[in-house]
């Protein structure tokens, strides 16, 4: 066989290193320093310290007699946020590392000492505005993001799943691969940039988690459907991170470097762009599924592909409303959407890695799927329709230069 | 109420799928919470086009009434699911013959291509709210299984 | 005025792909995807004919994989679809950062992966909050001091894990998912957390890390400064293995002791199954962070183990010296509103002191049996005292 071409893995990271072994010193003195720590002195005082004798009003103390009560789905962010003192993040710079916003600041700690644990990049506090990081109405979709999360056991049937014909079972195979793969690219894309977003920002830093497991969760799923009816995994769909991988690693740096870096360009990239499209596919799957369980496993990647788009919409609608510079973001935005449109065109939307099995599918077979061209050709101008309307939506409407074609080329 | 026959569309049809909605938690937690405000609506009936319109909160329907065309935009619908009366017909008696949607019958499929059914409204981001939730939705209108219905 | 221009100029650039030109021809003959033989005979096409039964388990992984008639790789493919996929005969194949068997998996990672996906839980709806009752003041006051801390500390891993998730070779994909549902689990524990401050009316409390830093002189650390640092902050720039022993099988498997204590201290039902469930949660990443070590230990070309397990023997002794990862064991933010716990009052807190006595000896005993068991030996060499300081 001819050696084949290696690249890097797609996404950019950080080299990792090892720890050097340095020389300790011996464990009778460790053993010794431990017993003279001052937590041990102070336990073996018995005293308590500031958290217990600080006044509980009035003193370092964040909010005592502050009492939540669940709502009608339960104990939830919303729940919580309309009793707290910090319902929301605010826009004052983070001035620690690990801080969560529900905790008030110790007005002992001097800014000289903040700055030593608080370092500002490749740490969590790298992003710590909201026009950053926030949303409209964050806590509700963070609830529904936990509350619609697919739970295998309770909800899928694997008795449902029934043998199929070679040819639908090879089509279904290879729609799952690219799923796969794609949940796959979602997942490296963005799952890193958690790491950058301050802890203020509670219910981001869940979504994002559950948005993460709901990538991972559903190639699990997947990859287990096609192992266990009668077929296997399909063909890698080449070119499918055609302009995403470029913009995403542009935005990142490689997570390395004290730099600014670009979140929104990558949720443009995955949740507004690329998980709209992926949103259609699944819509054309359900309906081409022929057994229940298939079905319920593509209406499982709807829901979660429009939870993932309505978070990609909110986040750059408040980021374009409440950023220093709209206009420059904007034409940031669409300087990026001008190169994702005709690459995810041509790579994505008229791949015949992905286009075939959808036609095989929704035809009912290889020999009708002509009929389900004619579904796809049908089909086509709400590609493009409902991610114009989405941005239209969030003000970066894009109507005159939109090179997803509206209507089918073939 | 099981031997009473509903006419279907009405109010009280959407509503005798709302009281079963409401009596079964267990298995509308099962899907996740649903935050939603729709407008079903049925088309060249006999009576000329019908409006419902339903608000979903929680694990619950909390409200159907009917509206007119004029009263639809300020009912401010998430979305507005929108099919002539045949098809409702259609869809409604596949599900009581197989007690749920067959595949050629879900909300899904039948507004995949914007025809028998279509799904539309003012704002994107609201109309996406009918595929977040959409287990619920096909769940709500299955409800109709259980129900006596008679067409006008 | 351009744009126009380049939309036709799209469109026709679209209509050029030969796929389409067939496809405008009216010919839907599918391609080699669909034609094509399977790898194992040659073609592009990934695998076939697998079959499994659904039991009452469903589709585990477990048994999925043992039926499997082609074994997991020792290297990964280097594809971006999960193992088994098949690629064109051109298509690149892509280094991952880790892409050896050894470097990623572990023993049980099949089985913990499905656990946690059945065991998946929710803040919101499965904690009886309604079960919770007025506690004493000091007795609330010292959960809500314990729960505001613990709240902080369950961010970390969610922070660092998806650096790790992107650099696996998609064929090893159980280590991917297994991680991403600890991203979940503890999304879940920050929230459960914070939804506890404000649930019975004692509210968040002092900032958690406040004490230590002000009480501290980083002079008198057990350390010196330059050891301490490198393993007082974890970041995405570790090594794997230093990471998984960091946080799976040090730090959370404090924590985890903590959560037994915890669940066994809970005054009412709400907080014993908040504690109970976010046990199960954290024994799971321990168990994977434990089984992970050992597989790479067992099954590491001999430099690579010798040079792996130095470091890691070096890793271990300065998180013991420096009491644990996080410095959870001689935090006063933990350990102290822990002991008023224990005592059920501010009058009996030396008896509370003796259960976290008791509590410091299970910890330190249980994970030396880890180290063990991972084929890390500390005992005799750990820094840890065998029993409390104080
Ligand atoms: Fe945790
Ligand atoms: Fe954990």
């Amino acid at each position: 066989m001819a050696s084949l071409k290696r690249l890097p893995s797609p996404f950019t990271l950080p080299p990792t290193r090892r720890h050097e072994p340095l020389p300790l010193p011996p464990p009778e003195e460790v053993k010794k320093k431990l017993y003279d720590h001052p937590e041990a002195q102070r336990i073996r005082s018995g005293q308590l310290g500031e958290w217990f004798t600080t006044p509980l009003v009035g003193g370092e103390w964040t909010e005592w007699g502050k009492q939540a009560r669940p709502d009608r789905i339960g104990m939830t962010f919303m729940a919580v946020n309309r009793v707290s003192a910090n319902p929301e993040p605010t826009n004052a710079p983070a001035r620690r590392l690990m801080h969560s916003r529900y905790i008030k600041t110790h007005h002992a700690i001097p800014p000289e000492m903040e700055e030593k644990i608080a370092p500002k990049y490749g740490t969590a506090r790298e992003m710590d505005r909201r026009d950053q990081v926030w949303i409209e109405h964050a806590a509700e979709l963070t609830e529904e993001a936990l509350d619609r999360q697919m739970r295998p056991a309770r909800q899928l049937r694997w008795e449902e799943m029934t043998p199929l014909a070679e040819d639908l079972e090879r089509a279904f195979d290879q729609f799952a691969t690219y799923l796969i793969q794609a949940m796959f690219l979602c997942s490296d894309a963005s799952g890193p940039w958690n790491g950058l977003i301050h802890y203020g920002f509670a219910e981001i830093k869940s979504y994002l988690a559950y948005e993460l497991f709901d990538y991972n969760l559903m190639c699990g799923l997947l990859r287990k459907r096609v192992m266990a009816n009668g077929g296997g995994m399909g063909v890698q769909v080449d070119g499918l991170g055609a302009g995403i991988v470029e913009i995403c690693n542009e935005a990142s740096r490689g997570f390395v470097g004290e730099v600014e870096r670009e979140f929104p360009s990558v949720v443009f990239a995955i949740d507004v762009l690329f998980n709209g499209l992926l949103l259609e596919m699944a819509r054309l799957a359900a309906a081409g599924a022929r057994s229940r369980f298939d079905r319920h496993l593509m209406t499982q990647v709807v829901q979660d592909c429009a939870r993932h788009v309505a978070f990609g919409c909110r986040r750059l609608s408040f980021y374009l409303r409440h950023c220093p510079d709209r206009e420059e973001a904007a034409v940031k935005l669409h300087l990026a959407a001008d190169r994702l449109e005709p690459l995810q065109a041509e790579h994505h939307l008229l791949n015949p890695k992905v286009l075939e099995p959808l036609a095989v599918m929704l035809g009912g077979g290889a020999g009708a799927i002509a009929g389900g061209v004619r579904i796809l050709r049908e089909f086509w101008p709400q590609f493009a329709a409902s991610y114009l309307a989405r941005l239209d939506s969030i003000g970066l409407g894009r109507r005159d230069r939109c090179l997803l074609p509206a209507q089918p080329p073939f | 109420m099981a031997n009473q026959k509903v006419e279907f569309p009405s109010t009280q049809w959407f509503q005798a799928l709302a009281a079963r909605m409401n009596e079964q938690r267990a298995k509308y937690q099962n899907f996740g919470f649903v935050t939603a405000r729709a407008v079903f609506r049925v088309t060249a009936t006999a009576a000329g086009n019908r409006n419902f319109g339903l608000v979903f909160d929680g694990f619950e329907c909390l409200e159907v009434r009917e509206l007119t065309d004029g009263e639809i935009a300020q009912f401010d619908p998430d979305w507005t699911m929108e099919g002539d009366y045949a098809t409702w017909k259609e869809m409604v008696q596949n599900i009581k013959a197989h007690g749920e949607a067959d595949p050629d019958h879900t909300l899904n499929r039948l507004c995949l291509l914007g025809h028998p059914f279509r799904v539309h409204g003012e704002d994107q981001t609201r109309v996406d709210v009918f595929y977040r939730q959409l287990f619920s939705f096909q769940a709500f209108i299955d409800e109709s299984a259980a129900v006596e219905t008679s067409f006008a | 005025m351009s744009m126009a221009i380049d939309k036709k100029q799209s469109v026709e650039r679209l209509k050029a792909l030969p796929q389409v030109q067939r496809w405008r021809e009216g010919n839907y003959e599918p391609g080699a995807w669909f034609t094509s033989k399977p790898a194992e005979e040659g073609g592009i096409w990934g695998s076939w004919g697998h079959r499994f039964q659904p039991n009452r388990r469903g589709v585990s992984l477990v048994e999925l994989n043992r039926a499997d008639r082609h074994p997991i790789p020792t290297e990964g493919l280097g594809l971006l679809a999960d193992r088994e996929a098949g690629a064109e005969p051109d298509a690149p194949r892509y280094d991952y950062p880790l892409r050896e068997k050894y470097q990623v998996w572990s023993y049980n990672v099949e089985s913990l992966y499905e656990e946690a996906m059945s065991r998946q839980w929710s803040a919101t709806r499965d904690i009886p909050w309604d079960k919770l009752a007025p506690l004493p003041e000091d007795q609330e006051r010292a959960l809500c001091q314990f729960v505001s801390f613990l709240h902080t500390v369950e961010f970390v891993p969610g922070d660092t894990l998806p650096f790790y998730m992107a650099r696996v070779d998609p064929s090893f994909s159980e280590v991917r998912l297994f991680m991403s549902s600890q991203c979940a689990d503890e999304a879940r524990h920050m929230e459960v957390f914070g939804k506890r401050m404000y649930a019975n009316g004692g509210g968040p409390g002092m900032e958690p890390g406040a004490e230590a830093l002000l009480l501290f002189d980083p002079r008198k650390s057990v350390l010196p400064q330059e050891i301490a640092k490198t393993v007082s902050n974890v970041n995405p720039t570790w090594d794997f293995l230093a990471y998984s022993y960091f946080v799976q099988m040090i730090g959370e498997a404090v924590v985890l002791d903590f959560f037994r204590f915890g669940e066994f201290l809970g005054r009412n039902p709400c907080d014993k199954e908040m504690f109970r469930r976010i046990m199960q949660d954290e024994a799971r990443h321990v168990s994977f962070g434990t089984m992970r070590i050992k597989y790479y230990l067992d099954n590491a070309p001999r430099r690579e183990r010798e040079e792996a397990s130095e470091m890691l023997h070096f890793l271990a002794s300065a998180c013991e010296a420096s009491g644990t990862g996080f410095g959870l064991l001689l935090q006063p933010s933990a350990i102290e509103p822990f002991a008023l716990l224990a005592a059920g009052s501010l009058g009996n807190l030396d008896k509370g002191w003796d259960v976290v006595r008791e509590f410091w000896a299970t910890a330190v005993e249980e994970y030396i049996n880890r180290c063990e068991r991972a084929g890390l030996p500390r005992r005799g060499r750990c820094m840890l005292p065998e029993e409390a300081p104080f």
